[in-house]
């Protein structure tokens, strides 16, 4: 027990004495957040619209006005227009004759068009019912019916977020931390004291997956103080999504370093490893945007279930037992899979495979590490 | 003969600590110069600022003729220099890396003659990464000979390696002189500095402490032998008094500097047999450099 | 001379065989962008599958007129829409809550929501209304309660019409304006984002990793013994760089060309010497970087540090046109943005939203000041 502590204190000094490894696994997941914060989290911002006509305004000046996320701006040419859309000045522009409208789109913002195509159809459609002094027979009422009332795609990110740093504080703690420790031979003198294997790993392992906590925590609370989330937070759900994940990682830490053949690669297929998660879990990119087969690889992915289990355990989606299944099984996996593999990690004599490399180092001046 | 590289007072410091103090030789053409010292002796420093690599606080270098401030490439072009501490890139092939460091010379020799020479041929598409520790060190002294140099700086060159790999060196390092070029060694090594040397300093703590031919220093001691043999450590001190400052001890063994070989075993023998002591695993040696540091220091080249 | 050569040959050779540098440097840039044009480029052509389901409650003959019409619709619009279409007029609240229940629990994306009174009412008072469910905030539902809304005007738009209230239709044109390519696809605004993105890596990363672990290492102390001057060598390195980049840059254009169809008009002078300015200005940040870290992991910190905000807000995958004004500043100031913009610019992809002069000016800025600091501050070796 003592032993057990004494590790655990050593391995919290050294983290916190380490900048470089301070700065990774804390401010790291808070740049993501201000960034996607700033991207995709603040309020609706008004579209920039410009505006030229050649025609009497007070039809269009009217249509416009039942656009209150709209901000119009008028400008004296077409040529003027044009470039104003070309430069982006404003996200698009309508030409207005008496009889025709053209909305003028800027050719690079792939993306944004869509959305504002969509604008222009509305204004379209708007202007076309005013002229004719009818309404629109159908009314179509937009309801929210998900768990929490204001949610943005910001709100769907930040529990992936966080689940991403769990995940991630998790992969390094086995593939990083321990595979750095084997290497610079700090494991192999460590054990040549009365401590045992398992208080070794646990130490290790309870510092890092704190640090996981810690993450998660940090990016959870910069997104409710500088962007004001809310969230209806379920501490009980929280806790668990947050320990089977960082359970299932270590495995799958485990299972890296078991693969890799030299120390550095295995922090380096950690790395490939939860970049990949990233990408394919529906975190950054929405599952339905990816194609069919992936989406079929992102649903394999542990990530994507733990994250689902944080947007539930922040009170954004409903939980579903497929989620909790998938974090038990996800668990389970990590603990096995520690247990098989942690022997292998903390025996370094026993002919693992990593320490052929070690051992050949030769005594004349540094090798490239 | 004339002289090719000569040093006056050179001097580097690090802080308090006086790495180089005030060290002077020449270094004739034509012949394989040794610094001998043991780790710490500042050898590598002073062999470095020759190199180029670090530059002196003070004293004056004169090199192929003439005074350097600075070891540029010009000098450097002449020169060829084996690092104690370095590496090659793992990722480039033994051949590869010989063409490599061939560029950086006005004019070099063919890599696969090189190779040849230093036993390296059917390694000549290996990665440097899969090389031992020997072979890595006989790719850098290929290096150091790619340009012919008139001035080849070696620094601890034999270090790590097994004999046979040492002996192999050795004889390049004599084909070289035999052809003209100049060595410039450091070493621990007393062997190598004995077997191999026309010229021998021995550095301690930054100053050079003695020089001469090989033969010469040990000469010094006189026609001596020394004779070794097992003695119990409590004996120890009887046999000093019996041998009043002839006598060293050396762990379990005890060793007896004799000039009258017949007089001082006949003294020695019945020394023994007055104690009722066995002498045993006795032999009878010349002496050697490490002697010569030793009386010179009290401390051994190797400790 | 031929020491140049030969340092760059060899550092395509290490380049081309580490495993490391295999995966980052060659494969992951093709990953990328293999992975957002593939993604985005369905987005784009609207493949993206949604379910819907419609629950009709109306007994009269325009609730089913309405399903009937978003049947036809959604088959031809080229959209993947699962949608199932439930009718149970006589109990309406149950099937509402059925459909509000598969909403929630995330089954389906968006429901339509026909009341019984729906018919009666259009009839009447030439007004009805429906409801859409949909949970805001998620991009999938979002995006197919938008479909049905628009749906819902559409089909009153045709009602009116076929009523002649909407005699004379309205001339809608929907113009492109920037740039001279005909229609931007996504992939074709991406692929010159990730040849950017690649070479930035290679100089803010693969640089500072490759020279100041060869000085960690030893390396650089066997060059310097030889003729070999510090600056020779880090022109070798950087020709060899060069060399890399450019067979970097020549895959992802042939993967592009392969794998999408992109042909991006390469060969044009604003083009190429935008190419070489990012390249330049990369590498200049890459030497910056070596000079001012003293071991391998200070220099991946660094690089670290500075590598995620100027790729964000640089534009490389959006057009970051909607930023907070106090961001805007550091877009201004961030050389990426300028190099995006006057390389997409060149090719014809857009109009650059700043003046030629500034996506030069800022970028060569940048370039100057780090080949200048680390000139002073670089030491390839402890000459000491």
């Amino acid at each position: 027990m003592r032993a057990f502590l004494s590790v655990l204190r050593a391995q919290f000094t050294l983290f916190f004495r380490d900048r470089l490894d301070l700065f990774f696994t804390l401010v790291f997941p808070l740049t993501f957040v201000f960034l996607f914060g700033f991207l995709w989290g603040s309020p609706g911002r008004a579209v920039r619209v410009g505006f030229y006509s050649t025609a009497p305004v007070d039809l269009i000046s009217q249509v416009l006005a039942d656009f209150p996320e709209l901000a119009v701006r008028d400008f004296p040419s077409a040529q003027d227009l044009e470039n104003a859309v070309a430069r982006r000045i404003v996200d698009f522009g309508i030409v207005w004759d008496g009889s025709s409208l053209v909305f003028l789109f800027d050719r690079g913002r792939v993306q944004d068009n869509v959305g504002f195509e969509g604008q222009a159809r509305r204004i379209a459609r708007s202007l076309e019912l005013r002229r004719a002094g009818a309404t629109a027979p159908i009314q179509a009422e937009k309801l929210h019916v998900g768990k929490l009332q204001a949610a943005t795609w910001f709100h769907y990110i930040v529990p992936g977020l966080m689940a991403m740093a769990l995940i991630q504080a998790g992969v390094f703690a086995v593939a990083g931390r321990m595979a750095s420790m084997r290497e610079r031979g700090v494991l192999r003198r460590m054990l040549a004291t009365p401590l045992p294997g398992w208080a070794l790993l646990l130490g290790v392992g309870s510092v890092r997956l704190s640090v996981g906590f810690l993450s998660a925590g940090l990016t959870l609370l910069g997104a409710l103080t500088v962007f004001g989330l809310a969230f209806s937070l379920h501490p009980g759900w929280l806790f668990f999504y947050a320990v089977v994940s960082s359970l299932g990682a270590m495995g799958l830490g485990a299972l890296v370093s078991a693969v890799a053949r030299k120390p550095g690669s295995a922090a380096a297929a950690g790395m490939i490893l939860v970049q990949a998660m990233l990408f394919l879990s529906g975190i950054y990119i929405p599952f339905e945007f990816l194609p069919p087969a992936l989406r079929l690889v992102g649903r394999a992915l542990p990530a994507h279930h733990m994250a689902q289990g944080m947007r539930a355990a922040l009170g954004v989606i409903e939980g579903t037992s497929a989620s909790v299944c998938a974090g038990l099984g996800f668990g389970a996996f990590g603990l096995s899979a520690l247990l098989l593999f942690g022997r292998a990690l903390v025996r370094p004599e026993r002919g693992w495979p990593g320490d052929r490399y070690h051992l050949r180092r030769t005594p004349r001046g540094p090798s490239r590490p | 003969m004339a002289w090719i590289l000569r040093v006056r007072d050179l001097q580097k410091f690090y802080g308090p600590v006086r790495a180089v103090d005030g060290v002077s030789f020449d270094v004739s053409a034509g012949t394989i110069f040794a610094l001998l010292g043991p780790n710490g002796a500042g050898k590598t420093t002073t062999v470095e600022i020759l190199e180029g690599l670090r530059t002196p606080d003070a004293g004056e270098i004169w090199l192929f003729g003439e005074k350097v401030d600075r070891i540029g490439p010009s000098q450097k072009a002449r020169m060829g220099v084996l690092l104690q501490e370095g590496a090659f890139e793992p990722y480039l092939r033994v051949r590869e890396v010989l063409a490599l460091f061939a560029a950086f010379f006005p004019r070099s020799a063919e890599p696969d003659e090189l190779l040849s020479l230093v036993g390296l041929r059917d390694k000549a598409r290996a990665l440097v990464k899969n090389l031992s520790g020997g072979q890595k060190q006989r790719l850098a002294l290929a290096t150091a000979l790619l340009n012919d140099p008139e001035l080849l700086f070696l620094d601890e060159p034999t270090a790590g390696l097994d004999p046979q790999a040492r002996r192999h060196i050795w004889d390049i390092l004599q084909n070289l002189r035999a052809r003209g070029n100049t060595v410039f060694l450091t070493t621990h090594h007393m062997e190598e500095a004995e077997t191999l040397s026309d010229w021998v300093c021995i550095m301690d703590h930054g100053r050079i402490i003695a020089e001469g031919g090989p033969k010469d220093l040990i000469s010094r001691f006189g026609p001596a032998t020394f004779v070794e043999f097992e003695l119990p450590g409590e004996l120890f001190s009887a046999l000093s008094a019996g041998f009043p400052e002839r006598v060293r001890q050396d762990g379990e063994r005890a060793i007896l500097h004799v000039e009258d070989l017949g007089a001082d075993m006949a003294a020695l023998f019945s020394w023994a047999a007055e104690r009722g002591v066995t002498l045993a695993n006795v032999t009878l040696r010349q002496p050697n450099l490490e002697d010569v540091f030793l009386s010179l220091t009290g401390r051994r080249l190797r400790d | 001379m031929k020491a140049l050569l030969a340092l760059a040959q060899s550092s395509v050779l290490v380049s081309l065989r580490e495993r490391e540098s295999l995966f980052w440097f060659w494969i992951f840039p093709v990953l990328l962008l293999a992975l957002l044009g593939t993604v985005f480029g369905r987005v784009e052509r609207g493949e993206i599958e949604l379910h819907m389901v419609l629950a009709n409650t109306d007994p009269g003959p325009l609730g089913q007129a309405l399903a009937q019409a978003f049947q036809a619709w959604a088959m031809g619009a080229g959209l993947v829409l699962h949608f199932q279409i439930l009718t149970d007029p006589q109990n309406p609240e149950d099937l509402f809550a059925r459909a509000r229940t598969a909403v929630e629990e995330g089954q389906v994306h968006a429901a339509l929501l026909i009341p019984g009174d729906f018919s009666a009412k259009l009839w009447a008072n030439g007004q009805a209304r429906v409801q859409i469910l949909y949970r805001r905030g998620e991009a999938g539902a979002s995006t197919a309660a938008s479909i049905l809304s628009e749906f819902v005007e559409e089909f009153g738009r045709s009602y009116l019409t076929g009523k002649g209230t909407l005699a004379e239709s309205l001339s809608v044109e929907m113009r492109a304006v920037g740039g001279e390519a005909q229609r931007v696809r996504y992939v074709e605004f991406l692929l010159p984002g990730v040849i950017l993105m690649a070479l930035f890596i290679n100089g803010l990363f693969s640089t500072p990793s490759v020279i100041v672990l060869a000085k960690e290492a030893g390396i650089l102390r066997r060059y310097f013994a030889t003729p070999l001057s510090g600056s020779r060598y880090l022109l070798g390195f950087a020709l060899g760089t060069f060399f890399t980049s450019a067979i970097q840059v020549a895959i992802l254009l042939a993967f592009g060309w392969l794998a999408f169809g992109v042909r991006l008009p390469l060969l044009r002078l604003g083009s190429l010497g935008y190419l070489l300015l990012s390249f330049a200005t990369f590498l200049g940040l890459g030497f910056l970087i070596s000079a001012l870290s003293r071991t391998y992991r200070a220099a991946m910190a660094l690089a670290n540090l500075v590598n995620l905000p100027l790729q964000f807000l640089g534009g490389l995958y959006f057009p970051v046109a909607d930023l907070p004004d106090a961001l805007r500043w550091v877009m201004a100031a961030n050389p990426l943005t300028h190099l995006a913009e006057g390389f997409r610019g060149s090719l014809g992809l857009l109009t650059p939203a700043f003046p030629l002069w500034a996506n030069l000016l800022v970028p060569l800025l940048w370039l100057s000041g780090s080949v200048f600091l680390a000139a002073l501050r670089i030491r390839l070796t402890e000459v000491g």
